[in-house]
């Protein structure tokens, strides 16, 4: 039988028309946890596996880097929050767990994140840094024995800092997926795909430091192996929704032909991935030198990812 | 002795849009201006001249799997041994997670910054009294109560009459029948 018509008398803000919950910060605060994940592996696996050819000086800067950009974001989900006059009840998020809900389960890794990232940062700190800091502010000199126990587990934070960043990678995802009610972002395949452009977008972020030659072909090499794992499963995510229910090759259209297209293959898939996909490729290959703009292409193609998939999740509903 | 799980039935035949569930629910239950706890849904079907509408009045599911529930971070919203679903205000962070998970989309976030729903007027239940919606509603379209109690109008109702509940495919088990 033809729908000819449907109407309703609710006009929720934020709900009618159209779903509108979530703005800009959800999708900067998806970006940047990505971004701090992809930091976190890159980093600790390179300073794993090749502690030679690992600059010390970034043992330093990289994490402290990384909690700047992850407080940035958590700032970007505190902005989001519609706590006006209930702002103590943000405790509550660390007086429960809840298994179901990955929210919850983002709160919980974004701690021990913090932990991870401050225990590395400190094991790259000298003796007489340390001394010196801790003379000038003397309440913090607990730290001083800390960072003897941090360097002397240092190979154990890097290998948390895998684990948690991989956890935080797919968190990104996983907080949208877990949405059964959107069929843009109930797809199993954000997990994966967030990790992997986050890893890309580290990777990336990487090469902006001024390091030893093999170092930064290393950042590009991991680059380069990230940015084609997100390309595959950006074709798996489509490909999920086309083989879908009508609602799921509706939110597929949205990217192929409707709205958001352009924005998608114009900024993700183009100047997001290929492009940098091929400057990089014939830096690696010696044909040319890839210019400074190939790491911002692969940071924008990743901010915009975010914005286009949570803003596309709330236009398709049940 | 089996808790009680209460379940509201519209009946589709009896009811006629004019929307003072609506209106009874924003008195009784001080539902901010321009914010709905129910609504009604108007569906026209067919070719002319063999046309079927299909009037609604909506509100939460009160699920007995509701998404809602689950994705809370906070455990702000909850169920209760009775089956409703509730928001505890003082949990809540406004994070409008559940919003998003909610395959019906009868949350909406307060002006005050939590969510707010529909609670079956939980406060009037434990008084002994019936919902303000159903109280109100001069076709009688509206049937509330226990579905655990065999005895029950509800339960004799779904016995007894075709219904059907919305986004069945989402495995929440919504407690919101329409009777056709």
């Amino acid at each position: 039988m033809n729908s000819i018509e449907f109407m309703t008398n609710r006009a929720n803000p934020g709900i009618d028309p159209l779903l509108q919950i979530w703005g800009w910060q959800i999708p900067v605060y998806l970006f940047l946890g990505g971004l701090v994940a992809g930091i976190m592996i890159v980093a600790s696996a390179q300073e794993l596996r090749d502690p030679e050819k690992w600059e010390s000086r970034l043992s330093r800067i990289v994490p402290l880097l990384a909690i700047v950009l992850l407080s940035l974001g958590m700032l970007a989900l505190y902005l989001d929050l519609e706590i006006e006059g209930l702002k103590l009840n943000i405790i509550s998020l660390y007086m429960t767990f809840k298994p179901a809900s990955p929210i919850s389960w983002g709160s919980w890794i974004l701690v021990m994140t913090y932990l991870s990232l401050a225990l590395w940062f400190l094991a790259g700190v000298s003796a007489e840094a340390m001394n010196r800091f801790a003379a000038k502010f003397r309440f913090l000199g607990f730290l001083v024995p800390v960072r003897v126990w941090a360097l002397g587990i240092k190979r154990k934070i890097l290998t948390a800092n895998i684990i948690l960043g991989a956890a935080l990678g797919i968190y990104t995802g996983i907080f949208l997926s877990a949405m059964v009610a959107r069929p843009v972002w109930h797809s199993g395949i954000l997990g994966p795909l967030f990790l992997a452009s986050g890893i890309s977008a580290g990777a990336a972020l990487l090469t902006f430091f001024k390091v030893n030659h093999d170092l930064t072909r290393t950042f590009i090499k991991w680059d380069i192996a990230a940015l084609i794992a997100e390309l595959g499963f950006l074709g798996l995510f489509l490909l999920d929704n086309i083989t879908g229910t009508v609602l799921h090759k509706a939110a597929a259209g949205l990217f192929l032909t409707g709205s958001y297209s352009g924005a998608f293959f114009g900024l993700v898939v183009l100047a997001g991935i290929v492009v940098p996909l091929g400057m990089e490729w014939a830096d690696l290959t010696g044909r040319a030198n890839a210019p400074v703009i190939t790491p911002m292409l692969v940071l924008i193609g990743s901010l915009a990812l975010r914005f286009i998939i949570v803003s596309a999740g709330q236009v398709v509903g049940l | 002795m089996t808790a009680k799980r209460y379940a509201m039935a519209v009946d589709m035949k009896k009811c006629v849009g004019c929307s003072a569930c609506v209106i009874a629910c924003k008195e009784e239950n001080n539902v901010p201006l321009h914010h709905y706890r129910d609504w009604i849904d108007q569906k026209l079907t067919g070719e002319f001249p063999s046309l079927f509408m299909e009037i609604r009045s909506q509100r939460c599911n009160h699920c007995s799997e509701p998404p809602c529930v689950g994705i809370c971070p906070t455990g702000a919203s909850w169920i209760t041994k009775n089956g409703i679903v509730l928001v505890n205000t003082k949990k809540c962070i406004g994070c409008k997670a559940c919003i998003a998970a909610c395959p019906y989309d009868a949350r909406y976030v307060h002006p005050k910054g939590y969510i707010d729903k529909c609670t079956f007027c939980a406060h009037r239940l434990e008084k002994g009294e019936k919902p303000a919606c159903v109280e109100i509603c001069p076709t009688s379209s509206l049937i509330f109560g226990d579905i655990n109690d065999p005895g029950s109008e509800i339960s004799r109702v779904l016995g007894s009459r075709k219904y059907k509940v919305n986004h069945v495919e989402t495995g929440c088990k919504p407690n919101l029948y329409f009777l056709e």
